[in-house]
């Protein structure tokens, strides 16, 4: 009897101190804040306007997940060594994680792929050519190009130029983009006329030269800095009234679509792209329990049918 | 389930009485804590439901007072401009873009812009931008037809970017607009419009933002249709990243609701803003609501499992208690039953028990007390039939002796007649010993000396007899006549066939702490398989010879001494017999003697 009660005591003091341990656990669990996941954001770019909405998603989706965005651009656009060196320090200054936009897809495969190693790293509207290193969300380049290419067609192409402005081309997404373009407008009874610029820092003037010689109907720019490049030049008159077309936005490309010099353009909804991006990063670090299925839809949106609705939330998104 | 309960039954039938009280108790005492408790936890539930549901109700107050008076004061800007301004002026005689511009930059916080249409939509006056795009068309903006299909009211539109004006900045902002039919006066005569007051989010924002429902909980904004005016989360859910549940919420009434919504459940409460009928819902989810009290509910659980612990070791200590006994009273039951009368029996617990156990210990004390009789009784009527058995031997000696006696008269032996029949008052005088049945060795030798000098005469001398004793033997006790029948045994089944000159040795001696007589012979002897069932109690015997003399004397010693005393009987054929009588050394009393006793 005394050896159950010694046992039942025992018990009662185990018991006892097992959930006093637990109280005290949960407690402090409670209440210690969680650090931070810092994530480095590597843009092609100079500036962030051509990547303003997707940084938008960005933000949100680390307020959300307790990540610190450190956005960063190049000195010179679509700076590969650069971004390599970047990638490197940052690694060194000990980011979570990375989320690059390749200014050249090939070139940057191998250190992306050798951080793989060490961190999580996506690659975030510009891929890098290689498995080992996903995208954080499905690419669209292709289908968007294609759905321009559609709408070119449907307006009629018949006997007209269409020049492709071809820039950023080491960059897989662009094109991607080409080709889905291509593969819509080739066979369309127009005239296909690619030109590379970005070779010089004046944008405007190689993209004059470049109207000048071939005297396009239909202009298309595959991105949105040498579309609102386009924009810009046509606004200065500095070539005749050819029809501008082109991917993705900023907020001047609206503003452009406005006044007419540009005729449309296909929207992907970035600010998605961006959101999701974060996410998959922070799935990967397994610091979120959330489960966010979402899509990255894409649009044909003209000046006319901007502010319908679903266009208007495409365009601006609704952030303070 | 019905063989699992019988199974159950038959488990807790194996049980002891103090595993069963244990377990009723804790059960009982356990189920009446469970009780307790969860009657507790669910009023502390529903109390802090209701508190919670309070405190939110209260929010969505305030935060509905304040919408309400922001609403109020963009609707009087309104008011003020349609009222004191447009209805004042004559727009060929005066413009009123001062007052306008006056009226916008006392309230520029919440304003973006305060416009002036014609009914075909062009612009009559606007502030701070002038200037409108080419490619608007308010004529075709909701806001604008509401105006002017339903001009008696003001009319509030969902958000939208807003498109109308040139802005060299290239800012889009999201805007919800105050609309309202007007009438523009020209030259007296007067013409409709509508009137644009367009508000910032930064009103409503701040209202919603600084009103927090718990951890994760939060206020949004939608109009009588569902469609969502303000939301924390409101790009999310443009995106389709995010849902919410707005549809439904519009036709909740006001007050608080209960929903469940992608598999999470949370309250909803829901308030309708005066005029615009637009709806605040404030969101908490159910399991928000718990968090802040999820220790006091892993606390309370541990006071309940804490005290179920404490039950179930007071009710093993107060089975115990009354158990204990019992199972102790039992345990001597058990005892008893196997024969063990002497055992104590377990006297101890309660006033009931204990009466029980007293009972049993007086049962036990009469039923030994019957039994001692019972042997004693039978001891007794064993030594009854002994002795009667005793006194049968002596009819047929003393016929014999009287006939020798006789027989020595007719002859004219008168002097071996005078020994016999000396011997023979003497064999009977110490034979009857005054009814005595402990005599001294010294009396039982002298008695054996008798009956062998008798039976000596009586076979002409065809033996010799000797008797010796230590001088301390004589004093002892023993019980009467028992070495005669070891002598008739001698002379009867030793001597009578033996050819030569018999002998009869009697030897008394101490050795050890035992008195030993020995009555030794040189006769025929007795085989062996004889000598193991003379004494035998159970054996059967017909016929002389059958051994009953010695069986009676081995059992009358073992009656009166014990089973450790008696008679051993040596044997070789043809060369003698030697039957040693074991008894203990006892002093001889007469008062021992008298009562049959030996101390």
């Amino acid at each position: 009897m005394k050896r159950n009660s010694n046992v039942l005591i025992i018990l009662a003091l185990a018991f006892c101190t097992a959930f006093l341990a637990l109280f005290l656990r949960m407690d402090s669990k409670e209440n210690k804040p969680k650090g931070y996941v810092k994530i480095s954001v590597i843009s092609r770019d100079t500036t962030g306007d051509t990547m303003e909405t997707l940084r938008q998603g960005m933000e949100q989706a680390a307020s959300d997940m307790r990540a610190e965005i450190s956005f960063i651009t190049l000195s010179k656009r679509n700076d590969a060594q650069e971004q390599i060196r970047l990638i490197q320090r940052e690694v060194l200054n000990g980011t979570d994680a990375i989320l690059l936009s390749a200014a050249d897809s090939e070139e940057l495969s191998y250190i992306a792929e050798e951080v793989s190693k060490e961190i999580p790293i996506y690659t975030v509207e510009s891929p890098v050519a290689s498995d080992k290193v996903p995208q954080s969300a499905e690419s669209k380049d292709w289908s968007m190009g294609r759905l321009l290419g559609e709408n070119l067609i449907y307006r009629g192409v018949f006997g007209k130029k269409i020049l492709i402005l071809e820039s950023s081309m080491r960059c897989h997404n662009i094109v991607e983009r080409e080709k889905g373009l291509l593969d819509a407008i080739t066979g369309g009874r127009g005239e296909i006329i690619t030109a590379a610029i970005g070779k010089t820092e004046d944008f405007k003037a190689e993209l004059t030269e470049v109207v000048q010689i071939y005297e396009p109907d239909i202009v298309v720019a595959l991105e949105p800095y040498t579309l609102n490049a386009a924009a810009e030049a046509l606004q200065e008159k500095k070539y005749g009234s050819p029809k501008l077309y082109g991917i993705c936005t900023t907020s001047k490309t609206s503003q452009y679509m406005e006044e007419g010099l540009i005729e449309g353009i296909v929207v992907q909804n970035d600010f998605n792209a961006g959101y999701l991006s974060v996410y998959q990063v922070m799935k990967a670090l397994k610091k979120t329990d959330a489960t966010i299925d979402g899509e990255i839809e894409f649009a044909l949106i003209h000046s006319y049918n901007m502010y319908s609705s679903q266009n208007q939330r495409l365009l601006f998104p609704f952030v303070r | 389930m019905a063989n699992k309960i019988q199974k159950l039954i038959q488990y807790f039938r194996k049980k002891n009485i103090r595993v069963l009280l244990s377990m009723c108790f804790t059960f009982v005492a356990v189920a009446g804590v469970l009780l307790i408790g969860t009657s507790l936890f669910i009023r502390f539930r529903t109390a802090n439901e209701a508190t919670v549901e309070e405190t939110h109700k209260r929010i969505v107050e305030q935060v509905n007072l304040g919408l309400d008076s922001y609403l109020r004061s963009i609707m009087k800007v309104s008011d003020v401009m349609y009222f004191r301004v447009i209805k004042n002026c004559d727009m060929l005689e005066e413009g009123f873009n001062s007052d306008m511009n006056l009226l916008y930059e006392a309230n520029r916080d919440s304003l973006v812009s305060i416009a002036v249409f014609k009914r075909d939509g062009s612009l009559v006056d606007a502030v701070p931008l002038a200037f409108l795009k080419q490619t608007a068309h308010p004529e075709k903006q909701g806001w604008f037809l509401d105006a002017v299909t339903k001009i008696e009211n003001l009319h509030f539109s969902t958000p939208h970017v807003q498109n109308l004006f040139n802005d060299a900045d290239y800012r889009y902002r999201w805007v919800v607009s105050l609309s309202r039919a007007i009438e523009l006066t020209y030259g007296g005569k007067t013409e409709s419009g509508v009137l644009l007051v367009d508000m910032n989010f930064t009103g409503i924002e701040q209202l919603f933002r600084n009103a927090k429902l718990g951890d994760t909980g939060y206020l949004y904004l939608i109009n009588n249709k569902g469609e969502i005016i303000y939301h924390p989360r409101q790009q999310l859910i443009y995106s389709n990243l995010e849902q919410e549940n707005n549809q439904v919420a519009a036709a909740y009434e006001d007050g608080s609701h209960i929903e469940e919504f992608l598999g999470e459940k949370r309250m909803v409460t829901v308030k309708t803003v005066g005029y615009t009928g637009w709806k605040i819902i404030g969101v908490t989810p159910m399991a928000d609501m718990w968090k802040d009290t999820f220790q006091i509910h892993i606390f309370v659980l541990f006071i309940l499992l804490f005290t179920s612990l404490l039950l179930f070791v007071a009710n093993g200590f107060i089975s115990s208690k009354i158990a204990d006994p019992i199972l102790e009273l039992e345990k001597s039951v058990k005892e008893l039953e196997r024969g063990y009368l002497d055992i104590p029996i377990a006297i101890g617990g309660t006033h009931e028990i204990r009466h029980l156990g007293e009972t049993i210990q007086s049962m036990v004390q009469q039923m030994r007390k019957l039994m001692e009789d019972i042997v004693i009784q039978q001891e007794e009527k064993r030594k009854s039939e002994f002795d009667a058995l005793q006194s049968q031997i002596h009819p047929h000696f003393l016929y014999n002796t009287l006939d020798s006696i006789v027989w020595m008269v007719e002859n004219e032996r008168y002097e071996e007649a005078i020994v016999m029949v000396t011997s023979l008052a003497g064999f009977f005088r110490i034979g009857l010993s005054k009814g005595k049945n402990i005599i001294t060795v010294e009396d039982e030798l002298k008695h054996a000396k008798n009956y062998i000098t008798i039976q000596s005469m009586r076979f002409r001398d065809r033996f010799t007899f000797q008797i010796d004793a230590q001088p301390e033997v004589l004093g002892m006790a023993t019980i009467k006549l028992i070495i005669q029948p070891l002598l008739e045994n001698a002379v009867y089944h030793g001597m009578e066939y033996l050819d030569g000159e018999g002998k009869i040795q009697v030897n008394a001696y101490l050795h050890g702490q035992e008195l030993y007589i020995d009555v030794i012979d040189n006769g025929i002897g007795i085989p062996q398989e004889k000598i193991e069932e003379l004494l035998k109690r159970d054996t059967i015997h017909r016929g002389k010879g059958s051994g009953i003399g010695l069986r009676n004397v081995h059992e009358r010693i073992q009656c009166y001494f014990g089973e450790e005393y008696g008679l051993s009987i040596y044997s070789e054929p043809d060369e003698g017999t030697m039957i040693r009588i074991r008894l203990p050394q006892k002093q001889y009393t007469e008062d021992a003697a008298v009562r049959g006793e030996f101390l």
